[in-house]
C-alpha cells in the first residue's frame, strides 16, 4: 500500500501541520493517523520539528486584561458555584441528617464499614484512564509513612526500562520516591519530611533507563499519573 | 529550549492538569508572550490576537490533563492550540483583513520579557532558521504563508502567482530539504 512509504507519510504529516492539506486529502489523512501508529508517529515527529517555526516569531507581552479575562472566565464561575452550594446549606444538612440516620440504622448489619479508618489511596492511570498501579499510604511497624505499591494487571510491561515514581509538590520540581516493580507488590518508605506533602502532591510514573533516572529528574515519558485521595 | 525550562514547563502543565491554579498562572507567565507573538503574526490585529490567546488558554486549562509528554513537548502542544484558535478566527474574518506580510512587529515587541522568552532563542530554533535560509526564497515563503496563514495549495498558487503544480513541488521539495537539514 502506498501509505507504507515513510517519505510519503512524512510529506503528508508536514503538509497537514503546515495547513496546506485541505478537503478530502486532509480528512483522509486524519483517518489514517487515527488508525495507524506509524502515521501518528511521523506526525508527532514532524509537529515537534515544524512548530519551531512559531518560535521564530518575536515574543510580545499581551496586556494585563488578557490574564484577568482568563481568570474571570475560569475561576470566578467556580467561586459563584461555591456560593450557590452554600445557599443550599440548609438542604445539605437535612440530607446529611438522613444519611446519618441511614448509617446508624445499618450499623448493626455492616459494622466494618463505619469502623474502618480513613484509607489514603492513589490510582495511577495512563492516558487511557486505566489504572496500572494502586498505592496505599500505610504506616510501617516502626511508624514510618510508606507507600504500599500494587501492580495491576493492566500495566504494560517495559522490560527494557525502569519505571520511576515521582511526587510533584506544589511549586517544586519532581522528587523521586523510588523505582517501581512491574509485577507484584513493593513497599516504599517515604521520608518523614516528604510525608506531609505526599497527600497534597501529584504523583507521576516516568519511563527511565534501567536503574532509574540518571539526572535526578524525570528524563522519559510520563506514563501514569494520579493523586492520593482519602476514602 | 533549555533543559531546565522544558522540565519547568512540564511540571507546570502537569500541575495545571490537576487543577493547580498557581501553576497555571506561572505557565501563562512563562509562555504567553511567545504565544501572543504567534497569534499577532497570524491575525495581525491586537484585539483579535488577544481574544485568540484568551480562548486558547481557557482550552489549555481544560485540556491540561490530556497533555501527553511522549507525543509533543509542552511548547509544541500549546502552540498547536493557539494556532488552531487563530485559524478559527481567521476563517471567520473578511478576506481583506487576512494578510499583511509587510507589517512590522518590532513596534509591539517588548523588552520586558521573562527568562523563558530570552531562552527561546533556543538552539533547535536557530537550527531551523538556518535550514530555512538554505531554501529558495519562494519555497521559504510558501512554507511560511502556509504555516502562519493556513494557506492551502490553491490560495498559495493565487498569492504567489504560480501554477498549482509548482506550488505543490515547492512545498514538497522545501519540506524535504528542511527535513534533511534538521536530520530525521
Amino acid at each position: 500500500m502506498r501509505y507504507d512509504n515513510v517519505q510519503l507519510q512524512q510529506q503528508l504529516a508536514a503538509e497537514y501541520i503546515l495547513g496546506s492539506l485541505k478537503g478530502k486529502a486532509k480528512a483522509r489523512y486524519e483517518q489514517l493517523k487515527a488508525k495507524r501508529a506509524d502515521v501518528q508517529q511521523q506526525y508527532d515527529w514532524a509537529a515537534n520539528q515544524l512548530h519551531r517555526l512559531a518560535d521564530t516569531v518575536p515574543a510580545v507581552k499581551p496586556s494585563k486584561a488578557v490574564w484577568q479575562n482568563i481568570e474571570a472566565r475560569l475561576f470566578k464561575q467556580a467561586s459563584n458555584k461555591l456560593n450557590w452550594w452554600r445557599g443550599l446549606g440548609l438542604g445539605t444538612s437535612a440530607m446529611a441528617a438522613v444519611l446519618a440516620l441511614v448509617l446508624v440504622t445499618q450499623q448493626s448489619d455492616v459494622p466494618t464499614i463505619t469502623a474502618a479508618p480513613p484509607t489514603q489511596i492513589a490510582l495511577l492511570a495512563g492516558e487511557d484512564a486505566k489504572p496500572a498501579f494502586m498505592l496505599n499510604v500505610v504506616k510501617t511497624e516502626k511508624g514510618e509513612t510508606a507507600l504500599r505499591v500494587n501492580v495491576l494487571e493492566t500495566l504494560t510491561p517495559q522490560p527494557a526500562n525502569t519505571l520511576q515514581l515521582w511526587m510533584i509538590p506544589n511549586g517544586h520540581k519532581p522528587i523521586s520516591l523510588g523505582l517501581l516493580p512491574q509485577q507484584g507488590q513493593k513497599t516504599i518508605v517515604v521520608l518523614e519530611t516528604l510525608a506531609a506533602e505526599l497527600i497534597k502532591s501529584g504523583l507521576a510514573v516516568s519511563l527511565e533507563p534501567i536503574g532509574g533516572s540518571p539526572t535526578g529528574q524525570p528524563t522519559g515519558a510520563v506514563l501514569y499519573q494520579g493523586k492520593v485521595v482519602v476514602i | 529550549m533549555q533543559p531546565a525550562t522544558s522540565e519547568e514547563l512540564f511540571r507546570l502543565i502537569a500541575l495545571s492538569g490537576q487543577g493547580d491554579r498557581k501553576a497555571f498562572s506561572a505557565l501563562y507567565e512563562a509562555t504567553s508572550a511567545k504565544l501572543f507573538g504567534l497569534s499577532l503574526r497570524i491575525l495581525n490585529r491586537k484585539d483579535l490576537a488577544e481574544e485568540a490567546l484568551q480562548e486558547a488558554f481557557v482550552n489549555i486549562w481544560h485540556h491540561a490533563q490530556n497533555y501527553r509528554p511522549d507525543k509533543a513537548n509542552v511548547m509544541t502542544w500549546m502552540t498547536t492550540i493557539v494556532r488552531n484558535k487563530c485559524f478559527d478566527m481567521l476563517r471567520a474574518m473578511p478576506h481583506e483583513n487576512q494578510l499583511n506580510e509587510e507589517q512590522s512587529f518590532d513596534d509591539w515587541a517588548s523588552d520586558d520579557l521573562t527568562p523563558f522568552e530570552r531562552a527561546a532563542e533556543r538552539s533547535d530554533t536557530k537550527a531551523l532558521l538556518g535550514c530555512m535560509e538554505h531554501l529558495a526564497p519562494l519555497q521559504r515563503q510558501a512554507i511560511a504563508l502556509s504555516y502562519f496563514h493556513g494557506m492551502a495549495h490553491e490560495q498559495l498558487s493565487h498569492h504567489l502567482a504560480q501554477p498549482l503544480g509548482t506550488i505543490k513541488t515547492w512545498l514538497r521539495r522545501g519540506l524535504q530539504s528542511l527535513k534533511d537539514c534538521m536530520g530525521a
